[in-house]
């Protein structure tokens, strides 16, 4: 058995940046301006952030154990 | 290293987010301007909100971020503008909103003959311009340029569209996208590690096997 490490960038980057949106737009909607007219960008990357935190840092769910081995 | 580096990036975010000092609104000398809004077309109906500028817009006072002039999709804008002493020939103009460099409105006046601007604006004509009702707080910036670009005045401050936001396709875009997209990042995008058959294990001496 050999341990697979997947990672997922361009899909973190995607759906960062789908988030980051939503938050902007939100931020707008509700006045929400706590770094000033600059807020709303700032959200969206934000999202890019942390879209991209997501694909590079391990989950600490779900994680597989090593399968058991026959004969070791 | 790897989470050190990223905890260190969205560390870095929220301090910018958090320790940014507010920009404040303001109108550039020698301009000034007196607004009015009310919720009836042509100036009619209930006034809405009021307010001036003249410099630096003190937070609290209407256009800063804390306290937006509130207007109404549906009604109407009375504005006042003045240049001071300075008449700015040839002139050019543009508001841009959200700080993009691309103008929402734009114009020019190569001849005015005074130093005062005034006009009523009817928001029911732009909104209904655009595909879908809008609600929310925006920051609005405009300059005007003058006598060939030696006079100039900059503006911004925010403006309040009033209405309940639910419901509105960019509320419902915003929420479907946080929604889905945090689904996405927290079920599918994250790093996994997994375990799998070596493809290559099971391979044995090139002489044949002992025994």
């Amino acid at each position: 058995m050999i341990q697979r490490r997947r990672r997922h960038p361009f899909m973190g980057l995607f759906f960062g940046l789908l988030l980051g949106i939503g938050l902007g737009v939100m931020a707008i909607i509700y006045g929400i301006y706590i770094a000033g007219p600059l807020t709303p960008w700032l959200l969206v990357i934000l999202g890019v952030v942390i879209g991209l935190v997501m694909a590079f840092v391990p989950r600490p769910w779900g994680r597989k154990p090593r399968p058991q081995m026959r004969g070791y | 290293m790897r989470r050190l580096l990223a905890a260190g990036v969205v560390a870095t975010m929220l301090a910018l987010l958090l320790i940014l000092p507010v920009l404040a609104a303001e109108l550039t000398s020698p301009c000034s301007m007196e607004v009015r809004s009310f919720d009836g077309l042509n100036a009619s109906g209930t006034e809405i909100d009021a307010g001036a500028a003249a410099g630096p817009i003190a937070e609290g006072d209407v256009g800063s971020q804390s306290r937006p002039f509130k207007v109404d999709p549906e009604g109407s804008i009375d504005f006042a503008f003045h240049t001071g002493t300075t008449i700015f020939e040839n002139n050019h103009w543009s508001i841009f909103a959200q700080g993009l460099p691309v103008a929402i409105l734009a114009g020019s006046d190569d001849n005015p003959l005074d130093v005062d601007e005034t006009g009523i604006v009817s928001l029911n004509e732009a909104i209904k311009a655009l595909p879908f009702r809008v609600v929310g707080v925006f920051f609005i910036s405009g300059d005007l340029y003058g006598n060939n670009d030696a006079s100039h005045c900059h503006g911004e401050g925010y403006v309040q569209v009033l209405g309940d936001p639910i419901g509105t396709i960019p509320w419902d875009v915003a929420a479907a996208l946080i929604v889905l997209s945090g689904l996405v990042l927290l079920v599918a995008t994250p790093y996994t590690v997994d375990w799998e058959v070596d493809q290559l294990g099971g391979e044995r001496l090139h002489t044949g096997p002992i025994g």
